[in-house]
């Protein structure tokens, strides 16, 4: 009995015996769905829902939201004011925003001298040439059915060992007078709002008394005859009480302060260096010091600022019509204006350099000198927060500064992968070379055709045939402020193996619509007036003017 | 994102940051429900994947809100679809193609 109730007792708790009971099989879905939770299980089985559901729905729809809020944050940033270097946060130095100290080298990059160095003479700058044969032509001492055998002066003889170039420039005139032909017939209507934005800077550049802001010394001169040598006019108005700087770091670090202040975006310092200061040009001499004042550099040119900042961005993109240079030519000649008065009130000599070509320098050297920015195939510094996209001013005084560095960020290599300025240039005038062949006063270069670019100038369908800007629009580098244009900015100069500016230049040519050279032209010049981008909304006369049919296509990005 | 905002965007990418827990926390509950197991690597792969594709869209948009929209479709298209079909193989690798 004893043994049988035992036995009875072992099966009864024989814990084995749940496992081996067929009742108790479940099916693997039914073991997996087993939750920690029995409560929020039943409520699930009644049809509620429960917070398992809420993480599933609210997953996917936090994911959702994720990749639509990315895609409408992104957008938001690629139109946002901050993108728009220049036209937001200059003012406390934001938009010289790339840190350039790890790249400071001490020449810039493609500007070892490979000879002797020459000094440019005054009759290499164009635009002093073009003045000079306007007012020849003016003063009625030449016309040009005398040929180029009888042009008098430094000029004629500029254009008696370079006929080509003479060529041009009577194909210029002509040019130019077909181009205030078309303006006048139905242009004006096309491109009304660039027109008269352009008119707006150029008139508050230029005035009857000459040039607005800065002063101009050979205005000066010429209204009162009384010659204004640098001694004489960088020292006006200085102020008696002398500032003495606590140390030339001091002294770079407020001066760049202050050009923010004044409005500009980027501003580097360095020594004066003469190989880049024309002969012969002195502006308020008599005939600007071209018969008098040969090869000197005043004493007190010791030191040169520069700064400057991009021209409006949704114009230059839309170049040649809707672009102009005057509105970063109107900001930075404020900006010398201003830094030249600041420094005279501190008891410095100073002297604006400023466009449209009140210079005595070529500017580009000294952009690159100053660490601002690189050489470019295009001829144009290129600088890293802005690309081509720069206007640069300056002022020259003997403040003794501690002076930045030139910069090697490879962009002047890029340069010699990447050829859409030359592919994209009207004119024609951007070489195709691999590599800089052409040696000019000493060092190697791309040699841009500045007649042919100065011809395509005076035919684009603008106001003042003042310029074209394809090359500044499509340029790789000019590029607004936006997070992607970050990484490129930064990765590519840390890049040694090159792969980085491969793939973005492979992506720049296939992913990027570019209009042809040709139909960037005039339409009176066998071109279509293509754009690059569509001109921004506010440029489109077409929206704003009753007496403005559209009767044009816009080809460009959107 | 809200351009001109003190306020509204800083918002924006509060939530848009919480709502990174709600997605991973949302996954395991998928794979919970679909009874399947996943580790917490492989969920990381996963994830880090996912913000690479955001960051994709939000490139392409960013060139689109550049008024450069051809490029930024052909930069979804290009980085962005080779990215959605990794993302879907590892899914598959990682998840569904696993013995429990």
């Amino acid at each position: 009995m004893l043994e049988k109730n035992e036995t009875n007792q072992n099966t009864a708790e024989d814990p084995l015996s749940i496992v081996s009971d067929p009742k108790n099989y479940v099916n693997r879905e039914e073991m997996l769905s087993v939750d920690e939770n029995p409560k929020e299980a039943q409520e699930e089985k009644k049809g509620n829902f429960s917070r398992r559901d809420l993480l599933r729905i609210g997953g996917l729809t936090a994911a959702a939201a994720t990749l639509a809020g990315s895609a409408a944050a992104s957008f938001a940033t690629g139109r946002s004011d901050d993108a728009y270097t220049g036209y937001g946060r200059t003012y406390q130095g934001g938009d010289m925003f790339f840190n350039r100290e790890p790249f400071r080298a001490e020449v810039p990059a493609m500007m070892p001298p490979i000879g002797k160095v020459e000094r440019p003479d005054w009759t290499d700058f164009l635009f002093e040439r073009t003045k000079d044969v306007v007012n020849l032509i003016k003063e009625k001492k030449w016309t040009p059915d005398m040929g180029v055998e009888k042009m008098p002066g430094a000029v004629g003889e500029y254009y008696r060992k370079h006929p080509k170039g003479y060529e041009a420039m009577l194909d210029q005139f002509e040019r130019g007078v077909k181009r205030k032909e078309y303006w006048e017939k139905e242009a004006y209507k096309h491109y009304a709002i660039a027109g008269a934005y352009t008119s707006a800077y150029m008139h508050a550049m230029y005035n009857s008394n000459g040039s607005a802001v800065p002063e101009d010394p050979h205005d000066y001169y010429l209204k009162t005859g009384i010659p204004q040598p640098p001694e004489v006019w960088d020292y006006r108005g200085i102020s008696k009480h002398k500032m003495e700087f606590k140390s030339p770091a001091h002294a770079s670090k407020l001066i760049k302060r202050m050009a923010h202040q004044f409005g500009m975006s980027v501003v580097g310092i360095t020594k004066f260096d003469p190989r880049f200061m024309f002969k012969n040009l002195m502006r308020g001499m008599p005939n600007k010091g071209h018969d008098s004042w040969g090869d000197k550099v005043p004493a007190h040119w010791k030191s040169i600022i520069v700064f400057g900042v991009p021209m409006n961005w949704d114009g230059t993109y839309s170049a040649v019509s809707y672009s102009t240079s005057f509105d970063a030519y109107f900001r930075s000649r404020c900006g010398a204006g201003l830094m030249e008065n600041f420094i005279k009130a501190l008891g410095y000599p100073a002297r604006a350099e400023f466009p449209g070509s009140h210079y005595e320098i070529m500017m580009t050297p000294y952009v690159l000198l100053s660490g601002l920015g690189e050489y470019s195939r295009s001829g144009m510094a290129m600088i890293p927060e802005l690309g081509c996209n720069f206007r640069p001013a300056a002022v020259i005084t003997d403040i003794e500064f501690e002076y930045d560095k030139p910069i090697n960020v490879k962009m002047a290599e890029f340069c010699k992968k990447c050829k859409i300025c030359a592919e994209t240039c009207p004119s024609g005038a951007i070489p195709f070379d691999d590599e800089p062949k052409t040696v000019v006063r000493g060092f190697k270069r791309w040699l841009l055709d500045e007649e042919k670019c100065y011809t395509q100038w005076v035919s684009g369908a603008t106001i003042d045939g003042l310029g074209c800007r394809v090359c500044v629009g499509v340029c790789p580098y000019t590029r607004k402020n936006t997070w992607i244009h970050t990484i490129s900015r930064e990765l590519e100069p840390r890049d040694p193996s090159g792969l980085v500016a491969t793939g973005l230049l492979a992506m720049q040519q296939n992913f990027f619509k570019y209009p042809s050279g040709e139909e960037f032209r005039s339409k009176w010049d066998g071109g279509k007036e293509a754009v690059y981008h569509n001109p921004p909304w506010w440029m489109r006369a077409e929206d704003f003017f009753s007496n403005v049919e559209k009767n044009w296509e816009y080809h460009g990005l959107d | 994102m809200f351009p001109g905002s003190t306020m509204i965007n800083s918002l924006f990418w509060m939530i848009l940051g919480a709502m990174q827990i709600l997605i991973i926390a949302g996954g395991y509950a998928w794979i919970k429900h679909l009874g399947k197991t996943i580790k917490n690597w492989q969920m990381a792969i996963l994830y880090i994947l996912f913000a690479l594709i955001c960051l994709t869209i939000g490139a392409g948009f960013t060139l689109a809100g550049e008024y450069e929209s051809q490029a930024g479709w052909y930069f979804i298209g290009f980085l962005g679809l080779p990215q959605l079909i990794i993302f879907v193989f590892l899914i598959n690798r990682f998840v569904f193609s696993k013995k429990v």
